[in-house]
């Protein structure tokens, strides 16, 4: 190791050093760009977007966007990706559905609570198969999740019949009710934050998650298990996307084949979006949980205030697109003299 | 160095192993199953699907298709991958349709010359434009050609003022879709134009020899001395640029441009090339099992159209068949 950087300033101050420290540190920019957009959005529609209706909705797609980014994030820390995430979240929510109300030629139906379990296996039962295909046949991510996600959400309409199924209104509790004043939503959400940074920064699988991201030969000759890390970050994320199913379908108090929207991409984009803004690499071994957060926070704004403003669905995407270009750019930037 | 490498003089391969050999032809395979299956949908439709009315409307949709996934072809044996193709291709119909419509509520009125040169254009800028980020800025395919996808989209829609369809095009545009030389239709022509100009282009040029290079090891491409920056650029280029194409016979097919008619053009490019042996890390495959991809796919989509399978059946069996295609050109290589 050479001797003394040579960027030692000789600024006195610990405070000055501190903050430039401060301004370098990625998630700083990600607040910051965060307060901008929101007072950016609140001067464009003539009202500061913090109205109480407004800030549940965004708390709640945000906990549901945020709950599917952290498994999102789990699989692109191993330089994975999962595009079926709004597949087989839409199965996911038909199957409960079918099985909670009386659906003609179905199991009659059977008590919400054991619904809810039965989805959120079938969640990690799907993600399963993802991981299946991608650690022991080892084919690529993106081809298996995008195959999946055809299959998943053509499997949704079908096992549907295509039909909007109404829901015991005992379901409502999930995203409607709070406990000591905080949303059940919001709880869910920032208990997967909070699991997500323990199991990434103090399990071994977490550490295995980023070694097989980062230098995928170098964690196998380490004696990691790449072909398990493989696995179970597929299981997870779908596991994630059942717990977002389950909100999704308490929020609107229905299961149907489009609760994600028509083709169910918009959840991908999403959470890749989220977890790429939010610092994630690509290419896997990079990134935080504390930046997800941040990056699932700025999506949420960014949909809500397009929202407002009025924009239409196309312009969003155009929107969207250049705000994940430019974060990817970034990240590209950043990493340019390796 | 091995001395005793002695060439024996094998005498010339007998029939039988020449056709054992031609068995483990990936592309016989795939010619195979082809055959297969245009027996299969021949029979489970009752002969319906062997109609000279509905192989042609087959080979004229499977022309689109398979323009379309040359280009995706390019991209993804230099291991990259375009997911971008299909909204390339909404926004060259709809922007080009927008300038040549004779309805007053575009004001270009481009003449038809100029409106389809300036889709192709646009193709290929939009494909140079994922091109330079990839290449130049060293960007993940998958991340920029998404985005670009929702660009494009986004784009389209603006074009046609809102989603709306854009209708009253100039005739003389019908060409490309409609019209034929001969007794073939024009757009398939164009397709065998793209396939045979693909072919030598991927198996007699440098060019062609570099992309495969690229896919195959990077790091070797680089240390070999060969461009990858250049060469990356250029394939994402050309992957635009088929877009645009298809884009045009798209438009001038059904003369009306709509946000909603290519839809689905990128998944359907990448399956007709990974199911034609195209291996998504780059490197390996040839355009004939493109094509044969290609017409597998449109066989199998034309069959449970006939039989009346709903699109959601019709996902369900095409994602399966991705799966099972990379499971066994995965398990294949092992």
């Amino acid at each position: 190791m050479a001797g003394e950087s040579p960027r030692e300033k000789a600024s006195g101050s610990v405070l000055k050093d501190s903050a430039i420290r401060l301004t370098r540190n990625e998630n700083f920019a990600l607040v910051v760009i965060l307060i901008v957009l929101i007072t950016v959005f609140g001067i464009l529609t003539n009202r500061l977007s913090l109205s109480r209706d407004n800030i549940l909705n965004i708390m709640l797609q945000s906990s549901m966007r945020g709950v599917a980014a952290v498994g999102q994030a789990l699989v692109i820390l191993t330089a994975g990706i999962d595009v079926s995430v709004g597949g087989i979240s839409t199965l996911v929510a038909c199957i409960g559905g079918t099985l909670i109300t009386t659906m003609p030629g179905y199991l009659g139906p059977i008590p919400w609570g054991t619904g809810l379990i039965v989805m959120l296996l079938a969640g990690a039962g799907l993600g399963a198969i993802n991981g299946l295909f991608v650690s022991r046949l080892r084919l690529a991510p993106l081809i298996v999740t995008l195959a999946m996600w055809q299959i998943t959400r053509g499997a949704a309409s079908i096992v549907s019949k295509e039909e909007s199924m109404h829901l015991p209104d005992a379901l409502s509790f999930v995203a409607h009710s709070s406990i000591g004043g905080v949303p059940i939503a919001a709880l869910i959400f920032v208990a997967a934050i909070v699991l997500g940074y323990f199991i990434l920064n103090h399990t071994t699988f977490g550490s295995s998650v980023y070694a097989v991201g980062g230098n995928e030969i170098n964690a196998w000759l380490s004696g990691i298990k790449t072909r398990n890390t493989h696995f179970w970050v597929y299981v997870i994320s779908g596991f994630c996307v059942a717990i977002a199913a389950v909100i999704q379908i308490s929020r609107v108090m229905s299961a149907s084949p489009v609760i994600w929207g028509i083709t169910g991409l918009e959840l991908a984009i999403d959470t890749i979006g989220a977890v790429v803004i939010g610092g994630v690499s690509l290419f896997g071994g990079k990134g935080s949980i504390i930046g997800v957060l941040l990056g699932v926070l700025i999506i949420g704004v960014l949909n809500n205030g397009m929202n407002i403003a009025g924009l239409s669905i196309f312009t969003q995407s155009l929107l969207k697109g250049g705000v994940i270009l430019a974060a990817v750019g970034v990240d590209a930037w950043r990493r340019r003299s390796l | 160095m091995p001395e005793t490498m002695q060439q024996e003089k094998s005498p010339s391969p007998t029939i039988k192993e020449r056709l054992l050999r031609l068995t483990r032809n990936e592309n016989f395979a795939l010619g195979v199953i082809l055959a297969v299956l245009i027996v299969a949908f021949g029979v489970m439709t009752h002969g319906a699907f062997l109609t000279t009315t509905n192989i042609r409307s087959l080979l004229l949709r499977s022309s689109i298709r398979g323009i379309a996934s040359v280009g995706q072809a390019f991209v993804m044996l230099s291991a990259g991958i375009d997911l971008s193709v299909g909204g390339v291709a909404i926004l060259v119909s709809c922007l080009g349709a927008s300038l040549m419509s004779e309805s007053s509520r575009y004001a270009a009125h481009l003449p038809m010359p100029l409106g389809v040169l300036i889709m192709v254009l646009v193709g290929i800028g939009m494909g140079a434009g994922n091109g330079v980020m990839v290449s130049r800025f060293r960007m993940s395919p998958l991340i920029v050609t998404l985005a670009m996808w929702q660009i494009t989209m986004g784009l389209a829609f603006q074009a046609t003022k809102g989603g709306e369809t854009v209708r009253y095009l100039p005739d003389s545009l019908a060409f490309f879709g409609k019209g034929s030389i001969g007794v073939v239709p024009v757009p398939i022509i164009i397709f065998v134009v793209v396939i045979v100009v693909a072919y030598l282009v991927l198996h007699h040029t440098s060019f062609g020899r570099f992309i495969y290079a690229i896919g195959g090891s990077e790091v070797s491409a680089i240390l070999s001395g060969i461009k990858t920056r250049n060469i990356r650029f250029w394939v994402y280029a050309i992957c635009g640029f088929c877009a645009g194409i298809a884009g045009v016979i798209q438009l001038s097919r059904i003369m009306a441009a709509n946000l909603m008619a290519l839809y689905g053009l990128e998944i359907d490019s990448i399956a007709a090339v990974v199911v034609g042996g195209v291996s998504l890390f780059g490197g390996r495959g040839s355009i004939i099992g493109v094509l044969l991809g290609v017409l597998i796919l449109s066989v199998v989509g034309n069959g449970m159209n006939i039989l009346g399978l709903t699109i959601y059946m019709q996902w369900i069996v095409k994602g399966a068949i991705i799966l099972i295609a990379v499971s066994i050109d995965a398990l294949r290589r092992r």
